[in-house]
């Protein structure tokens, strides 16, 4: 066979780039986002569907040359959770319940129960910061940024979550 | 508010670098903290530990199928992913499956895919380069004792040295270390489609022309297939690289394709080699194929069974440009199988110093023979294959040929225990060039069937009366078809020659001439 050349185009390079971005940034948080999401809604399908607008919009913001940080996606997935929520609310009753039944796995250890059980005693917004702090390991700056506070406030609310969270559990009077 | 910077502690990990000192200062000296602080430590892990809700996978190839409808919706639609020119046939041929449309192209991507994009991109247009590169530790079966002459021999340490020019234009001088009894240099050149093939130590020097990309292919040497490493040479089924990365096109391909068993690729590591970043890219599982027991050279019907033992590969990338700086196999698995590992490393790079023109007009000094390269490879150290006067060439790897004519000797077991091929069908035929697989010729031709790794010619073709011809051994014979027979060996290589065209004596002066002149005859 013999060599032939073949006409060449560059790729469109920011939407190249944008791919790559997107690849990583959907390897990287796509679960925490949707965990994130679950415990907001309380609602599997619309958490992959706030998760997936959060990536889109990413998508859309980096092909503009734009950087999408892991506080933006939060952010994101976090105003799109709101309104779906807003959205149930007016459409259905809100069944409140922590981490669905249907969606915790089948662990059951006591451990795990106590701790359930404490979240759930847990107001929302101490639950969520708490999540967002200890599990996501987010800055309290980037927390800031989600929640639209300032550092000082998610420090003090962390600290508050967690002396919560030990008096519940029975740790603490 | 207690004496104790409780609010502080519950957030210790997140203050700044001077409050935590003050606050850690605080807790080394007070009891009551440190058991705070070890509680939230506790409820962390408690909290991290709980399980949480995986993401569904639709999650990812739903936001592609949205950007994809997104995008083929916008007016002015660009090609996300215009095909490549790797400006060779065989790649041309592969285009499609290097190159996914651009509309599948997301559907399943694999983490990882950035290096190797930018990998693939730029792979057409590798720069002036010269370097030098160590090979070590090929690891064989136990089951086959090997001499220490051997080729393939365990421990064998080789180092490249290559200037290169452009993916067609590059030389490699490949050096063995160790064994020393094998040392020697083996010289490839490629100057454009012609490539130049010279062994130091037997002092046999072949030429070809290149017709396809994959010059090196799975039947070439794995010496040749080590170069490729070191050339980064992409062509599927390329020993190596090529097909690793053919395993990772492959795996990112195939809908809805997971990063898991039996198949992953990822980018495991960004990190520096001999100066120069790189990704690291792992793979895997590698699945070994275990030898039956009992079987061997000398044995009819299939050696290779029951794949076993599985480990991973690793390659290091360079970011700039395609080359590979270092890859690593390794099979942990039980030791029936056959536990092995190989490293290629680069030791040296340097830019802008590709070969010279005297480097690519190289000829050694000794008399060329012209060696068959339809297809690539057919070139190791005492594997010179040469086209009789008025014969025409192919190189039948697998064909159908093989089948159609009925040659297929009891004796020849194909198949290595790494999968790096021991066996070469060359089949030179008269008459017109035919292209087409499974096309049989009818005329005259003459068979050649050449193995590597061969300790002694096999006992199946070691039969009659030998006849020294030149330097080699031969065993004449004349099979029950009527066909003219010649077994010989050369080095590591066991020859069988088959012919309907030649007379025995026309055989033998054939060898004579072709591969069995001695160096100093």
């Amino acid at each position: 066979m013999t060599i032939r050349a073949v006409p060449r185009r560059t790729p469109k390079a920011a939407e190249l780039d944008a791919d790559i971005e997107l690849e990583r940034l959907m390897a990287a948080y796509s679960n925490a986002l949707y965990a994130f999401a679950v415990q907001l809604t309380d609602d599997h399908d619309a958490s992959a569907d706030c998760v997936q607008h959060a990536f889109i919009a990413a998508y859309d913001r980096l092909r503009r040359g734009k950087s999408v940080s892991r506080a933006w996606l939060y952010r994101v997935t976090r105003n799109a959770g709101i309104d779906c929520l807003r959205h149930k609310r007016k459409t259905a009753p809100h069944d409140s319940k922590f981490a669905s039944a249907e969606s915790a796995p089948t662990d059951t250890s006591s451990e795990t129960v106590r701790m359930r059980a404490s979240l759930e005693a847990m107001a929302p917004e101490d639950r969520e910061v708490l999540f967002l702090f200890a599990v996501d390991k987010l800055r309290a700056d980037e927390i800031g940024q989600i929640l639209g506070i300032r550092r000082e406030a998610v420090w003090m609310r962390v600290s508050r979550a967690r002396k919560r969270l030990r008096i519940l559990l029975g740790e603490q009077e | 508010m207690t004496s104790h910077p409780t609010d502080s502690i519950a957030v210790l990990d997140d203050l700044p670098p001077a409050d935590r000192a003050s606050v850690e200062a605080h807790i080394s000296g007070c009891q009551d903290c440190r058991q705070t602080l070890a509680a939230y430590r506790a409820q962390d892990a408690a909290l991290v530990r709980l399980p949480r809700t995986q993401a569904p996978q639709p999650i990812r190839s739903d936001v592609w199928a949205a950007i994809r409808s997104e995008r083929s919706a916008r007016p002015r639609r660009r090609a996300l992913w215009p095909p490549l020119s790797l400006a060779a046939g065989v790649l041309l041929l592969a285009g499609s499956f290097l190159f996914p449309s651009p509309q599948n192209f997301p559907k399943a991507v694999a983490s990882g895919l950035p290096s190797l994009r930018r990998y693939v991109a730029n792979s057409s247009r590798l720069g002036p380069y010269s370097g030098t590169g160590l090979v070590t530790s090929w690891a064989v079966p136990p089951s086959r004792a090997l001499s220490s002459s051997d080729p393939y021999a365990p421990g064998r340490t080789l180092s490249v040295h290559w200037s290169l020019r452009d993916l067609y234009h590059y030389r490699l001088d490949v050096t063995t270390l160790s064994p020393a009894l094998y040392s020697g240099t083996i010289t490839y050149v490629r100057n454009g489609q012609s490539l130049l093939v010279y062994d130091r130590r037997t002092e046999v020097a072949a030429t070809g022309h290149v017709q396809r990309f994959q010059t090196f292919t799975q039947r070439g040497a794995w010496i040749t297939g080590t170069a490729a490493q070191f050339l980064a040479l992409l062509a599927p089924g390329t020993f190596g690289i090529g097909s690793a990365v053919s395993n990772y096109l492959a795996t990112i391909r195939a809908d809805g394709a997971d990063l898991h068993p039996p198949s992953y690729t990822r980018l495991v590591e960004h990190t520096t080699v001999i100066g120069r970043r790189a990704d690291v890219v792992e793979y895997g599982p590698l699945t070994r194929v275990d030898y039956i027991s009992g079987c061997s050279f000398t044995k009819a019907g299939p050696c290779i069974h029951d794949p076993h033992g599985v480990g991973s590969a690793r390659i290091w990338i360079d970011e700039r440009s395609p080359l590979a700086l270092r890859y690593a196999i390794d099979f942990p698995g039980p030791v029936s199988t056959f536990p092995g590992h190989r490293r290629y490393r680069v030791t040296s790079l340097r830019t802008g110093a590709g070969p010279s023109r005297q480097d690519l007009a190289y000829r050694p000094p000794v008399k060329i023979l012209h060696v068959l390269s339809v297809q690539g490879g057919a070139t190791s150290s005492g594997n010179i294959i040469t086209i009789p006067a008025g014969f025409v060439g192919v190189a039948a790897p697998d064909s159908p040929i093989e089948k159609a004519l009925p040659l297929t000797d009891a004796t020849v077991s194909r198949g290595s225990p790494d999968g790096r091929p021991i066996a070469l069908d060359v089949l030179f035929y008269q008459g017109p060039s035919f292209r087409t697989r499974g096309a049989v010729p009818t005329g005259p031709f003459v068979y050649v069937q050449e193995q590597t790794q061969v300790h002694g010619l096999p006992a199946g073709l070691r039969v009659g009366n030998t006849q020294r011809i030149g330097n080699c051994t031969v065993y004449p014979g004349i099979d029950a078809a009527g066909r003219k027979t010649a077994a010989f060996q050369i080095h590591a290589v066991s020859l069988l020659i088959t012919t309907n065209a030649m007379s025995a004596d026309q055989v033998l002066r054939y060898l004579k001439a072709s591969y069995c002149r001695g160096a100093r005859q």
